[in-house]
């Protein structure tokens, strides 16, 4: 029971950090480069 | 669209460790491990197919797209390969009383799981222009896709304390594995979706604070 238990948190618990932590990044990016573009609007 | 397709993805593997530990187990109770450990290992070669694919690619067009989505697959693989090789390990300990046993299935996914690591390392330590970066990477990329044949093969073709295939005794345990396979699959494509146009937009940010 307990290396069942474990199996599923650990692919559980890796799936989701690893698809917050690349969602988180792809956030961060999208607002940097809305920044760049509100403040430089010519560019657009 | 990205969130609906992971929204899909975490519904069905979900629905895959439900159906699984209820109506689907399988006995004894370890073994319901290959339910999360079979669906990662399939991933973690379909991540390195997408590697070849990408590699030859990128060798014969120079397109970076090509270069972004071999990154990308490499990063995916390479978190599937580890859970491959993590729930692998639980199962070897739960089954067969060892953490790890030298047998042919076990080195080649062991040397799958490093072949991933060595090509992220490539990635971000070789010197020189990304173009030349690329490149190497590409030729990596696809002498190491010839792990995959033999991790595929090695179970069938050697005597392996591993179980070439599985046979299931109910279609509710077919269900679950299909779900489950189903559901990495799409979370592995969203992924690699998702880290791909992460990495076309932070080049293009870079290349604007050069300019």
């Amino acid at each position: 029971m307990f290396y069942l238990v474990s199996g599923f948190c650990v692919v559980w618990v890796c799936h989701l950090s690893y698809l917050f932590i690349i969602d988180r990044q792809a956030r961060q990016l999208r607002r940097r480069l809305d920044a760049r573009m509100k403040a430089s609007p010519q560019t657009t | 669209m990205r969130r609906l397709l992971f929204s899909l993805a975490i519904v069905l593997l979900v629905a895959s460790t439900w159906i699984g530990l209820t109506q689907g187990q399988i006995a004894p109770l370890q073994r319901n491990i290959l339910y999360a450990h079979v669906p990662n290992a399939v991933c973690a070669l379909l991540c390195f197919v997408v590697l070849l694919v990408a590699s030859a690619g990128c060798l014969v067009t120079g397109r970076q797209g090509w270069d972004l989505l071999a990154a990308a697959s490499a990063e995916a693989g390479f978190v599937f390969a580890t859970l491959l090789n993590a729930t692998g390990m639980l199962f070897s300990r739960a089954e067969w009383n060892v953490w790890w046993t030298p047998s042919p299935r076990l080195v080649t996914s062991a040397i799958l799981w490093f072949l991933y690591a060595v090509y992220l390392i490539l990635r971000v330590s070789l010197p020189g222009s990304p173009y030349r970066r690329a490149r190497i990477c590409a030729v990596f990329g696809i002498i190491a896709f010839l792990d995959v044949p033999l991790v595929f093969v090695s179970a069938r073709f050697i005597p392996d304390i591993h179980r070439p295939s599985f046979s299931f005794d109910s279609p509710w345990q077919t269900a679950a594995m299909m779900l489950g396979m189903a559901g990495t699959a799409l979370l592995a494509a969203g992924l690699i979706w998702l880290r791909t146009s992460l990495l076309r937009d932070s080049g293009e940010l870079e290349r604007e604070l050069l300019q």
